[in-house]
């Protein structure tokens, strides 16, 4: 019977004095990644997190639950379900066999291996190894054989004062580290397949995100709005809790965009606008970055000229973490974390629609700011906030 | 602000005679019409009772009605039934191009199994044509399927001829008629129009969501889609719902007994918006044929989106449908429109309006004022300059 799950946190070991800051941080993200679920203890002792493995009254764990949540949670590197057992070899051997049987049903290679941080048991860990192994053999039939080197999976027993821990099967995490301790940031979410990507990149770092929206009803429907809050569902799981979401009112600056701005210069005056709002939003939430989905030259509005044009009006950070990546590199992460399915769902956003023919490819800088002479800036600003939604997506 | 529900095709309001019938399913009879004790003698009584009003309203056979749990699934149970029953007499199978999906896509699916499927063309008012409909039939065809009414443009397809024309040409086929925007809006002439099979269903006309049925002619012959308790003599298996069964039944009842105060209802807010919207809009174009049915009006103002029309118009408390998917997506373009050979500003912007007899002209009104303040408002922003045609 599976008690416990063992949690490592590779890089956080390496982190110095803030390690038990990190460390705190990773058993409360955690906790809220499972408090959906029974009451259970999570704690952390001897460099690793505990995790307690809870039983219903037929005897059915909720350990695979459970685990699909852990793949979520940044930091953690990897995951070994244990079994706890006395400190007498008859139960070490039984617990041993019940943990080989489980990792590898069908047969293959294995070797046992000893921790003995209680140097008051009667045996040295060599020889705790070689008694177990031997007597493993009693149990097994001939498609299991004993390897040193390579073995396919590797028993260990670690045994302590409090008790003896059993696994035999290393689960792979999510890496990086846990969410909230590397500030907070506005993530510009569009509804496609990239900007959902760029925050989790965000969130696998540790950073904290709250999403930005900019919606443009009746232009965009209530659907395309549906869509993001759909992906900041998904994003949730890797945040371990809610996550914010602005929603911008943004119709009135597009309809003055439209007919106040040359029809090439339109993508690049609504981009410029959408990251002056992100800003001011930023600096009232006290987030530290803006994070976006661009890469370089993907679209006109994505040429180093256009960003450079685009990144004049603000003087926040703007992180944006698949600079480097190919479309189909990125399109593999959306499947992966789960956002593919629902950004390639076809409704409008307002940057298809108001697409000219023929958009600037190399915008100057001192051209846009000529062409947004004719705006109202502040006006405008302040009426897409002051209709600015925000909502709380778990 | 008052809201205007143009959007009966897709759905309408439950009236309030089906909500007493369906809440008198749930609180009195609600016993299951295949147990044997008195409870379920008596629901046995409620569902016989709707299929009467129903077999009334067709002037069918009351033996000859078959519940289903939505008009979808009678199209597929038509299309796969005879498909199979009647395999070993030919594996032609004739669909108009401009049917629902729940028609077309099941024909694309026995088109996989082996059948042959062609469809039947249809010219810029999305009426079949006849003349090429007669050279496509042959003695091995055993099914054609075409709709009362198309969804989409409210173009009334000529069944009477087209039944007339197969059973002349192609004796052995069945005939299947699509009827689910037709009843209540139209006289049902099954006889005349030598229909085998039709599908309706019950939330187009005032029942719940959940309800259908299909009639089929005594001489036919259909192997069910779903197979269990044998109930629906052993065309549907599946315990009948009962609520939306006796809502149905009397929807479709009063669908028929007002259908004709109906249809003049409709038919005026119909005029006075199309005209108004005529009158108002310039280059706009009426995709529905003059002598449609009066509770569809499909619309195109070329230069506005479907989509952005149909919410600015939902800002101001009126409910539309786009008349195709977004047109960013181009495989998303209305078929029904495709195959009417209109071209692709006017298939982009189409828009369609949809009305029951609750609606009134002054809501007409107030969508016409609505719509041509929005099409201005869009076309400027997008600066529209008129395709000379």
């Amino acid at each position: 019977m599976i008690h416990l799950l063992l949690i490592r946190y590779g890089e956080l070991g390496l982190k110095g004095r803030n390690k038990n800051v990190f460390i705190g941080r990773l058993v409360d993200n955690i906790r809220k990644a499972l408090a959906h679920l029974p009451k259970r203890k999570v704690y952390s002792t001897w460099g690793r997190i505990w995790v307690e493995v809870l039983y219903d009254d037929n005897g059915h764990s909720d350990l695979e639950e459970v685990l699909a949540i852990l793949k979520q949670v940044f930091g953690i590197y990897s995951i070994s379900p244990v079994v706890e057992t006395s400190r007498d070899l008859e139960s070490i051997e039984e617990a041993a066999l019940q943990v080989l049987l489980a990792a590898l049903p069908e047969g293959g290679s294995f070797k046992v291996e000893t921790r003995r941080a209680d140097k008051t048991f009667p045996m040295t860990s060599p020889e705790i190894s070689k008694t177990v192994g031997s007597a493993l053999f009693d149990h097994l039939d001939d498609r299991y054989t004993a390897d040193m080197h390579h073995p396919q999976r590797s028993i260990s027993i670690e045994i302590r004062d409090e008790g003896v821990f059993v696994s035999g099967q290393v689960i792979h995490g999510a890496g990086g580290l846990p969410v909230g301790c590397s500030g907070k940031a506005m993530l510009l979410l569009s509804g496609g397949i990239d900007s959902p990507v760029a925050g989790w990149m965000a969130m696998k770092r540790g950073v904290k995100i709250e999403a930005i929206h900019f919606h443009s009803f009746p232009f965009t429907g209530e659907k395309s709005k549906e869509k993001v809050i759909d992906l900041c569902r998904i994003l949730a799981r890797w945040h371990n809790k809610p996550v914010h979401l602005h929603v911008v009112h943004f119709t009135e600056i597009q309809k003055s965009i439209r007919q106040n701005c040359p029809e090439e210069y339109g993508i690049t005056i609504m981009r410029r606008m959408m990251f002056r709002l992100a800003q001011t939003i930023a600096f009232r939430r006290r987030g530290l970055a803006l994070y976006t989905g661009e890469s370089v030259g993907q679209v006109a509005s994505q040429t180093l000229e256009s960003m450079a044009t685009i990144n004049d009006v603000v003087k926040i950070p703007v992180m944006r973490p698949l600079v480097g990546m190919d479309k189909e590199d990125i399109i593999k992460i959306a499947q992966q974390i789960g956002t593919f399915e629902t950004s390639i769902l076809p409704y409008e956003d307002c940057c298809t629609l108001f697409l000219p023919d023929f958009p600037k490819i190399r915008p100057r800088i001192s051209e846009a700011n000529a062409i947004e002479e004719a705006l109202d800036i502040p006006a405008l600003m302040q009426e897409a906030l002051e209709k600015t939604e925000r909502m709380v997506i778990r | 602000m008052q809201e205007i529900y143009f959007d009966n095709c897709a759905t309408t309001k439950v009236s309030q005679q089906a909500k007493d019938a369906a809440i008198a399913a749930m609180e009195e009879s609600y016993g299951n019409p295949s147990s044997l004790h008195g409870m379920g003698v008596q629901a046995g009584r409620m569902l016989a009772e709707a299929r009467r009003k129903i077999a009334a309203v067709l002037k069918v056979k009351e033996e000859e009605i078959y519940f289903t749990s939505c008009a979808t699934e009678a199209n597929n149970t038509a299309l796969f039934g005879v498909a199979r029953t009647y395999a070993r007499l030919g594996k032609k199978i004739l669909v108009s191009s401009v049917e629902h999906l729940s028609v077309l896509e099941p024909a694309k699916q026995l088109a996989e199994l082996g059948y042959e499927v062609l469809f039947i063309p249809v010219d810029n008012y999305g009426k079949v044509d006849l003349k090429c409909f007669e050279t496509m039939l042959s003695d091995d065809v055993i099914l054609v399927s075409v709709q009362l009414v198309n969804n989409e443009t409210g173009t009334i397809q000529p069944v009477e001829e087209i039944g007339r024309i197969l059973k002349e040409k192609a004796p052995q086929a069945c005939f299947h008629i699509d009827m689910v925007q037709g009843l209540g809006k139209l006289p049902i002439e099954l006889v005349r129009w030598k229909a085998d099979i039709v599908t309706v269903s019950g939330h187009k006309i005032h029942a719940p969501k959940g309800t259908g049925f299909f009639w089929l002619n005594s001489t036919c012959r259909l192997l069910p889609l779903i197979y269990g308790g044998g109930q629906e003599k052993n065309l549907r298996s599946g315990t009948q719902n009962m609520p939306g069964i006796c809502a149905m039944g009397v929807a479709v009842e009063l669908a028929e007994r007002e259908r004709e105060a109906n249809v003049y209802r409709m038919q005026i807010v119909k005029n006075v918006l199309q005209e108004g919207l005529c009158c108002r809009i310039k280059d706009c174009h009426v995709n529905s044929p003059v002598d449609g049915v009066p509770h569809i009006l499909n619309i195109s103002f070329p230069g506005v989106r479907s989509e952005v029309l149909m919410h600015y118009l939902e800002e101001a408390g009126i409910y539309v449908s786009s008349g195709s998917a977004c047109s960013s997506h181009k495989e998303k373009k209305s078929h029904v429109l495709s195959a009417m050979g209109l071209s692709d500003d006017v298939i982009d912007s189409a828009i369609r309006f949809s009305f029951c007899a609750q609606n009134t002209v002054e809501e007409a009104k107030i969508a016409v004022e609505a719509t041509a303040k929005a099409v201005k408002e869009v076309r400027a922003l997008m600066g529209y300059r008129p395709a000379k045609r």
